[in-house]
């Protein structure tokens, strides 16, 4: 199992996209989650990724970050699941994990109603 | 004849027993009020933040000086999310037996309608669905505090 920490990465979670500014959802994604996520996969692991201890998010950060990432189609819809899990530890992140669950329910829905 | 000493206790026991009624009322009272008072001031601060994202979903992000703007605005809306949650923590702390019914999911939608969507994103166009949508979310969590509130008044303890 590995975890990541959001924090780690971007303390001050930016906007959506690279050209929006530093600590964007696009940057994380890409840099950050995705290699992390192809890597777990070939070593049968699971990602954890913990979004407490940063000064706050965006939802477009996190909308982004994980609805991104099913609409990216990085790893197959099934072994999502399996392969990433989202924590919030503190009561103040529990609304962001919702909305990370919303948000990835949405984009397979999304993906669901296109095909 | 009753003995000489059964007025004084019965005296006696009344007072005691009018001011454990009194006490119990005023801790009620006292509990009830500052619940109110916390409650009416996070609903403050939930249309405060509301009408704030409103204003910030109806501005065209596409001149230089509404970048400017927004760019304020964009901090100030993440700040006050972060605010209002604190509160909630708060109250939690303050009445451990309040509950509201689907707070985490409601402010889950809050959120989502304040800094979803094209949040930050440079050149923006106004979203005036997403300015209702932030209006019609505040409401119903303002209900909902409202009504658990009217709720743990009716409990005694």
């Amino acid at each position: 199992m590995t975890t990541l920490r959001v924090r780690d990465y971007a303390a001050a979670p930016g906007g959506r996209y690279r050209r929006d500014g530093p600590y964007s959802g696009e940057e994380f994604r890409d840099d950050v989650l995705v290699p992390r996520l192809l890597d777990a996969v070939g070593r049968n692991e699971r990602v954890v990724v913990e979004l407490d201890g940063v000064s706050g998010y965006g939802a477009s950060f996190l909308e982004e970050v994980f609805g991104g990432l099913v609409r990216k189609g990085v790893i197959a819809q099934q072994d999502i699941g399996r392969t990433l899990q989202v924590l919030a530890k503190e009561h103040l992140f529990k609304p962001y994990q919702i909305l990370v669950e919303r948000y990835m329910q949405k984009a397979q829905a999304d993906l669901v109603l296109r095909a | 004849m009753l003995p000489v000493w059964i007025v004084p206790l019965v005296t006696f026991a009344s007072a005691i027993l009018g001011s454990t009624v009194a006490f119990g009322v005023q801790r009620w009272r006292y509990r009830t009020d500052r619940l109110a008072a916390a409650i009416d001031g996070l609903c403050v601060e939930i249309n405060g933040a509301a009408d704030k994202a409103t204003a910030y979903w109806l501005t065209e992000g596409d001149t230089d000086a509404s970048r400017s703007g927004l760019r304020l605005t964009a901090f100030e809306l993440v700040g006050r999310q972060a605010r209002i949650q604190e509160l909630i923590g708060a109250l939690d702390i303050q009445d451990e037996r309040l509950v509201i019914a689907d707070l985490d999911e409601l402010i889950a939608s809050l959120i989502d309608a304040m800094t979803g969507g094209d949040f930050r994103v440079v050149g923006r166009a106004h979203d005036p669905m997403r300015a209702a949508e932030v209006q019609t979310v505040a409401a119903r969590l303002n209900g909902a505090l409202r009504a658990g509130l009217n709720r743990r008044v009716r409990q005694w303890v």
